[in-house]
């Protein structure tokens, strides 16, 4: 097929992914004027979830008699099933990001559980949208070495970041420009009481590494364009009112007004082959069921670590090579507000992550454990009712006691390579699948849980009293990387450190795939950024060898 | 094929159906009556979860007991 099409490319730049890594390089090739084409499965969501954008939730839950249609979905007991799978992001609104995963992308594991999306956006349409803009140190680390700033900034702009520049944890998540974050949303009452006892031994708390803070948020608090400030409904897990969280859907959606930008969905990307003038790019058309292929110069793989690695593989024929893979192990917790029991809450906010917990912590080197910590309301209160050993009936009058100081803590510690953490493609009579183990030593479990017992005792000491620990499967955090790691010495499934993926000409790697480390703060603005650095240095390599062959 | 939806699933589902009808939208409302009363009512039903946990495990010993090995 290659042979085929091994004349002039059609495109500049050929990107496969529509997630933050893609959408953020499409966007920077685009504006640079070069011909760009994202290929990608790019379900997009069935319908809107129809709920009235002015009405704040307890508004909805007293009002509206179709709630259940967006609450529930069609299938509530998948809804119910996959909370330990997935968090509550994932709620039926949401539900297109997987649609048809297992078909798509086969993956045979035990040990390890991951989200893989089909859905335009990938897995940015369930983001937590919490923003961090790493420290030189942890850049460092995952083996990005080039100045970031620049295009820190310029994911921030399109993103629209909003938050906090003078509390505690400024310096260590908002390394870019301070101009480009809008004003913080008001903190709801519960995290309000936590941030007040936080304050009121501060100096104590960070003389013992710990920083507590607002989270940095890429949701609105001012208008940005088309996208509206957030109306503080409460509505956020369910809907994307006035799209005042960003999605990368909307990225896409404002390239597509641009002539030089082919948005091609609906295939599944296959194999490159690259060779000295280009890359052809095959992939399956899910319409049509044939087989077609694309031309272009450059390739960036953006289709997060997990399928840019299987593409790696697969592109090269290896069903031997077992390629490293990261996932942030993140476990949640239940707490109670003491300083909130009994108390009333107030009704306007947004649903998402209200305070942001950093605690330094040494592991193979300096990091930090995080915590995310949020208000559980607006997620309902059937979710909880398993987990409570009491008969349903007194289960429920126990967390109505609780509502309004129910705090939910989801903690990410770091992933570095290790041999007990793997992918590795297999050759089957139905066609290839990804095989994967996650694997973790008995010190780093102890370590695992040394840091939470940290975390919890800090928690008790904001009186926020820790009742229970869930520990989801390895892959729930949705955070994966390292697949095909930097490297300055030229191994195969590596990559350069300016993102070239080794022995591949013309083939660049965009999105996690190239990290050897994983820090705990969450990775989707760095994801942005590095895409962007990416697509920069392939653009200067196109102008170059346009130059040469003059 | 999926998992058919266990006891304690249907009874979860049953109470999701009615969280998700302004019908019963007091039922699942907030209880903001002061620390005191949160308090001592959750102490109660404290005491009332130990029991029935210990209710539920007597019940699974003697069910298992009763069952046939094989």
């Amino acid at each position: 097929m290659a042979d085929t099409l091994a004349g002039t490319p059609e495109f500049d730049l050929m990107i496969v992914g529509s997630g933050p890594s893609g959408s953020h390089a499409a966007m920077e090739a685009v504006v640079a004027g070069r011909k760009v084409a994202l290929i990608e499965i790019g379900y997009s969501q069935d319908q809107q979830p129809k709920f009235d954008p002015a009405k704040t939730f307890s508004e909805i839950r007293r009002t509206d008699p179709d709630q259940h249609s967006y609450f529930l979905g069609d299938n509530p007991v998948t809804v119910l099933r996959n909370q330990g799978r997935a968090g509550p992001h994932l709620t039926p609104g949401r539900q297109y990001m997987i649609r048809n995963m297992d078909q798509l992308f086969p993956l045979q594991s035990d040990s390890f559980l991951p989200l893989q999306s089909s859905g335009l956006g990938g897995l940015g349409v369930s983001w937590g949208a919490n923003c961090f803009a790493l420290e030189d140190f942890e850049l460092d680390r995952i083996g990005i070495t080039a100045a970031m700033a620049e295009h820190y900034n310029a994911a921030a702009r399109e993103v629209g970041i909003s938050g906090r520049t003078d509390d505690a944890l400024t310096p260590l998540i908002a390394n870019l420009d301070h101009g480009v974050i809008q004003p913080p949303l008001p903190l709801d009452s519960n995290a309000e009481t936590l941030l007040r006892r936080y304050q009121g031994k501060e100096e104590r708390y960070k003389a013992a590494g710990v920083y507590l803070g607002q989270s940095l948020l890429a949701m609105l608090s001012r208008d940005l364009g088309e996208r509206q400030a957030n109306p503080q409904t409460d509505m956020d897990f369910w809907g994307d009112t006035g799209r005042s969280v960003y999605r990368p859907r909307y990225t896409i959606e404002k390239l597509e007004s641009r002539p030089n930008f082919v948005h091609l969905t609906g295939r599944l990307v296959q194999r490159f082959l690259p060779d000295a003038g280009g890359v052809t790019l095959e992939c399956r058309n899910l319409e049509t069921g044939q087989s077609e292929a694309f031309r272009g110069r450059k390739l960036l793989l953006a289709a997060g670590a997990l399928n840019s690695g299987r593409l790696a593989l697969a592109s090269a024929r290896d069903y031997e090579t077992r390629l490293p893979i990261l996932c942030n192990p993140n476990h949640w917790v239940a707490a109670v507000n003491l300083s909130m029991l009994g108390k009333p809450a107030r009704d306007r906010r947004h649903s998402l992550s209200q305070l942001t917990v950093l605690m330094r912590a040494e592991c193979d080197g300096p990091d930090y454990v995080l915590g995310q910590i949020y208000s559980y309301r607006s997620l309902l209160l059937f979710r909880l009712l398993k987990d409570i050993p009491l008969p349903p009936k007194q289960g429920l009058l126990f967390l109505r006691l609780l509502a309004t100081a129910f705090t939910c803590i989801n903690i990410h510690f770091p992933d570095r390579p290790s041999g007990d953490r793997w992918i590795q493609l297999a050759s089957r009579e139905n066609g290839e699948t990804l095989t994967a183990a996650n694997g973790t030593a008995a010190t780093e479990t102890a370590w695992i849980q040394r840091q939470e017992n940290r975390m919890l005792r800090f928690l008790a000491g904001l009186w926020c009293i820790p009742m229970g620990v869930t520990r989801p499967l390895h892959g729930a955090s949705i955070h994966y990387a390292g697949t095909l790691p930097y490297s300055a010495e030229e191994r195969p499934f590596t990559t350069s450190p300016n993102g070239k993926l080794h022995g591949a000409p013309n083939v660049y790697v965009a999105d996690g795939s190239s990290w050897r480390f994983m820090p705990a703060k969450g990775l989707t603005l760095t994801l942005m950024a590095n895409a962007r650095r990416v697509a920069v240095q392939a653009l200067r390599d196109l102008a170059a060898e346009e130059v040469a062959s003059r | 094929m999926s998992n058919p939806v266990s006891e304690a699933e249907a009874a979860v589902l049953r109470i999701a159906q009615r969280e998700t009808s302004p019908l019963y939208a007091g039922e699942f409302e907030p209880i903001t009556r002061g620390f005191l009363f949160a308090a001592i009512s959750l102490a109660a039903l404290g005491a009332m979860a130990a029991a029935y946990m210990f209710w539920r495990a007597v019940v699974r010993t003697f069910s298992r007991g009763g069952s046939d090995p094989r």
